[in-house]
């Protein structure tokens, strides 16, 4: 039996990771493989999801993207600011360039396969309580909460400073003011109810808005040919799946933040221009070595 | 068995001092995290991860301490006035509880699939890094199975005091 | 396979077993029983993963903050002055301790850490006053229920989150939930006052109001800090923790009530409370796992459906199940796990979704106070060090006086929709 954990509630309409999922229990039943869907938190939150993978205990889980990260960091590439022109441009990387080859080579010691990106929502951007953020300047007044030392990286270079919030206080966080802000994939504050204090969003396109699907590598590895190319075209219809639904949503997420009342900024080419070049200096000081970090970029400029 | 007792005690001891100095590193670290917010450009982004961690192993320690000092909330206690067979079968119950619960704990701590230590919890954590602390999670994961290993080790002295002592206390 | 739970659950408590160890052995007999031995490995990070949690630490903190008033002389301060103020009042400091919870508790999202803190500073200083232990656990854990009621709440913006609720609704919708629930509890107090003339009342001794405010100045400085560096946006509500202690051990220094010796029990003692619950917390959580992996809260969500309730009848099913899941669970995990499954078809049914999330948050928190299991009242027990049972026994009038007050939420929905309504967040 395929055990499946999702970790979106299970909502073919608002979740992409859903449609990742459950579209790749349907293809495995389809064809015969015994598929069983788990509902978000059934069987633990991400750190434990991740461990019951490298174990051989639960076959596929949506994952965040750390997952795959806290075994190699190489992975976190993928979220590297202005990179990639879109979800194309980075499956193209992944895919054509080899670095899904290469992470999957290096994440198999902790006993894990990533099988595929799963897309989320339209890019991240900018969100605050305080003003519309037009420009770099802007920010300089404004306290963001930080994931990690890269965000911090990216806070600095933008002029601002950043704070260590444990995601979640982030709601008491926002509302006191001990944060002002978070950089987060347009969907996230109407999901997590905090459209009541976030005002104001900044279409920054800043990375896409991925997460992972997992696989334990013991169970992959132990499969029969026959069953590897099931899972392997249940992989392939999925993120089918989960790229069409991408295209028929991305434009209405927008539409949902500006209805809970958050005002959306756009940038123009000339702001754009300078959250792009002040991002690319983090590059080499984010999470990644010098040497992976060039592994993406090549890969982003072969590709482009 | 007085030799068990006697390194019970001796843990006991260590046990209490490290878990209070745990508690101290938490309050200091989230200190750290609020007055860095206010005065730093670049404020650390470990407090709070290393927060967490103090607070593990000093409740996880801390654990240890309360089975120690019989501080653990039992919900039934049996009046005295049973009969000596009764107590002595609710005394052996009562001494299988925690080797069924920590047994299992601490074996797979250690062991993965067959009996392979690189794939047991702890041989897993080496493999992982900290989210910004940047060093393997094994620093942290140790505090499962020794806070498990030392209970065993109360366990056995207490084991040892109550099948020696003529009328063990209920409590 | 339910049934090998269940009996070796019973047999272990009978024999006078530790709560942690009952709940941890049977889980393991458990995962034996329904041959799912192999997932025993995942054990260690289970206890892990459930310790491991920012907003857990203001438990700790809490206590240590208990632990530091107490001995520094800083809680008698503020009892003297309190009952200088509502001392005319039978049962005064039955009623301080209500009003406490309405102000202070809640803020840490586990009703159970809340209780843990509430029980280490008030049960000794109500003690102190001529109160019986017994009755001042009881107000304790029972006041604990109000916290997650009146804003700030961390239960009500989970739930807000999983059902795309708006929070500020939910947490305008509490308010008055939240003082029906404290009124009634203060009149379960005076009632008790009366019946066993509980200290304070017009003939009372009462110490003199200037002088005891004088002294209790500094230590007025402490609730005023924290709660004003939650509002004021200085802190998180877990930093405030620390915040509290540190200020506690400062202003515990001005009443020269600190030394080395205090410090060292403070911490000890601090170490000993979280370490007892902490693992109860890991037995617990090993147990959830078995829950989610044998799919309960889901055949349950079936069993239901197959009811066929309708309307009012599902809301009261909903309720029942709510109510035994609170006995078993923290709250933010029953929630999760239960309201995707179960809210959807009260919401088809026609119930407001605010009103919903007032009822159901109400509802987990009284099961943390009934027995035959309840977070709170384990919690208080163990820090108050008073008989788990004689609690529950001197709970139940209180959690019946609860029971009535979830009665009228259920029935009126205008208790919970009214004020969201006039501010405009509720249209119908
Ligand atoms: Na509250
Ligand atoms: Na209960």
């Amino acid at each position: 039996e395929v055990k499946i954990a999702h970790d979106s509630p299970a909502d073919p309409e608002g979740s992409g990771t859903y449609v990742w999922g459950h579209a790749f229990a349907e293809h495995l039943k389809a064809n015969g493989m015994d598929a069983k869907e788990y509902e978000r938190g059934s069987l633990g939150e991400e750190a434990e999801r991740l461990d019951q993978v490298s174990q051989g205990l639960l076959e596929v889980s949506m994952s965040d993207v750390k997952s795959a990260g806290k075994v190699d960091k190489l992975i976190f590439g993928a979220y590297l600011p202005y990179l990639f022109d879109d979800i194309d441009h980075l499956d193209r990387a992944m895919n054509d360039a080899g670095l899904m080859a290469e992470i999957n080579k290096r994440v198999k010691q902790g006993g894990i396969r990533v099988l595929a990106l799963t897309a989320l929502g339209p890019p991240s951007g900018i969100f605050n309580t305080k003003k519309p953020v037009e420009t770099v300047a802007d920010m300089a007044d404004l306290r963001m909460r930080a994931l990690d030392e890269s965000q911090i990286a990216l806070f600095k270079t933008w002029g601002t400073t950043g704070t260590i919030v444990s995601w979640a206080e982030v709601p008491n966080a926002l509302q006191t003011g001990v944060a002002d802000g978070y950089i987060n994939p347009v969907f996230v504050p109407v999901m997590f109810g905090h459209t009541d204090f976030i005002k104001y969003f900044t279409d920054a396109k800043l990375t896409n808005a991925v997460r992972l699907a997992i696989a334990s590598s013991d169970w992959y590895d132990g499969l029969s040919d026959k069953e590897r190319g099931i899972v392997d075209a249940a992989t392939v219809a999925a993120t089918k799946a989960n790229r069409e639904w991408l295209a028929a949503r991305e434009s209405k997420m927008i539409e949902e933040v500006k209805a809970a009342g958050v005002a959306v900024t756009y940038l123009t080419p000339e702001a754009r221009a300078e959250f792009v070049e002040r991002s690319k200096q983090t590059y080499s000081d984010g999470v990644l070595s010098p040497e992976d970090a060039k592994l993406w970029i090549d890969a982003s400029a072969s590709t482009k | 068995m007085r030799a068990i007792i006697r390194v019970s005690d001796g843990l006991d001891w260590l046990l209490r001092r490290l878990a209070a100095g745990c508690f101290v590193g938490m309050l200091v670290f989230v200190s750290i995290q609020v007055v860095a917010r206010y005065i730093l450009r670049e404020p650390p982004t470990w407090t709070e991860e290393l927060a967490r961690f103090a607070m593990v192993w000093g409740g996880l320690l801390g654990a240890t301490v309360a089975y120690k000092s019989q501080y653990d909330p039992v919900l039934i206690r049996l009046s005295d006035r049973n009969s000596a067979f009764l107590r002595w079968a609710m005394r052996l119950i009562r001494l299988a509880a925690p080797p069924i619960f920590l047994g299992p704990v601490l074996y797979f701590s250690i062991f993965g699939p067959n009996m392979d230590m690189a794939r047991g919890f702890l041989g897993r954590s080496a493999l992982r890094t900290a989210d910004t602390l940047g060093f393997p999670m094994i620093y942290i994961a140790l505090a499962v199975p020794i806070a498990a290993c030392a209970i065993l080790i109360h366990w056995l002295a207490r084991f040892g005091e109550e099948a020696t002592g003529d009328d063990p206390s209920i409590d | 396979m339910g049934w090998a739970v269940v009996v070796s659950m019973v047999i272990f408590l009978v024999s006078g077993t530790a709560i942690a160890y009952v709940a941890g052995a049977s889980t393991v007999l458990a995962y034996l029983a329904s041959d799912k031995s192999r997932y025993l490995a995942i054990l260690p990070q289970r206890i892990f993963a459930q310790l491991d949690v920012f907003a857990l630490m203001a438990m700790p903190l809490f206590i240590l903050t208990g632990e530091i008033m107490n001995r520094a002389g800083i809680t008698k301060a503020l009892i003297d002055f309190s009952m200088s103020v509502v001392g005319r009042l039978k049962g005064g400091l039955g009623h301080v301790n209500i009003m406490t919870s309405v102000f202070f508790a809640g803020i840490s999202g586990s009703a159970v850490a809340d209780a843990a803190a509430l029980s280490n500073t008030l049960v000794p200083a109500m003690e102190e006053q001529g109160y019986k232990r017994i009755y001042a656990a009881a107000v304790t854990a029972a006041s604990s229920v109000i916290g997650p009621i009146i804003p700030p709440s961390i239960i009500l913006i989970i739930y807000g989150a999983l059902m795309e609720t708006s929070v500020a609704a939910l947490f305008v919708a509490g308010i008055i939930p939240g003082l029906l629930l404290a009124f009634v509890l203060f009149a379960v107090n005076a009632f008790y006052a009366y019946r066993d003339n509980h200290p304070g009342g017009r003939n009372a001794d009462l110490p003199p109001f200037w002088p005891s405010f004088v002294k209790a100045a500094p230590a007025l400085a402490l609730p005023i800090i924290i709660v004003g560096g939650i509002i004021f946006g200085v802190v998180t509500p877990t930093e405030a923790a620390t915040l509290s202690v540190v200020t506690a051990t400062l202003v515990g220094m001005l009443y020269g009530g600190i030394d080395r010796s205090v410090i060292w029990e403070a911490l000890t003692r601090t170490a000993i409370l979280s370490g007892a619950i902490f693992i109860i917390l890991s037995a617990v959580a090993c147990l959830g796992y078995l829950a989610g992996l044998l799919q309960w809260p889901q055949q349950l969500g079936n069993l239901v459906a197959a009811g066929g309730f309708s309307g009012l009848e599902y809301l009261l099913v909903m309720n029942l199940i709510f109510l035994i899941a609170g006995m078993i669970m923290d709250v933010p995990v029953a929630l999760t796990l239960l309201v995707p499954i179960l809210a959807p078809v009260a919401l088809q049914q026609g119930i407001d979704p605010v009103h919903l999330g007032i009822v159901l948050c109400f509802n987990l928190c009284i099961g943390l106070i009934t027995p035959p299991l309840g977070g709170c009242l384990i919690v208080t027990s163990t820090v108050a060090k008073v008989n788990y049972w004689e609690l529950a026994r001197a709970v139940l009038p209180f959690a019946l006086a609860e029971l009535v007050v979830l009665g009228c939420l259920v029935l009126i929905p205008e208790l919970s929709l009214f004020l969201p309504r006039l501010a405009g967040f509720v249209s119908r």
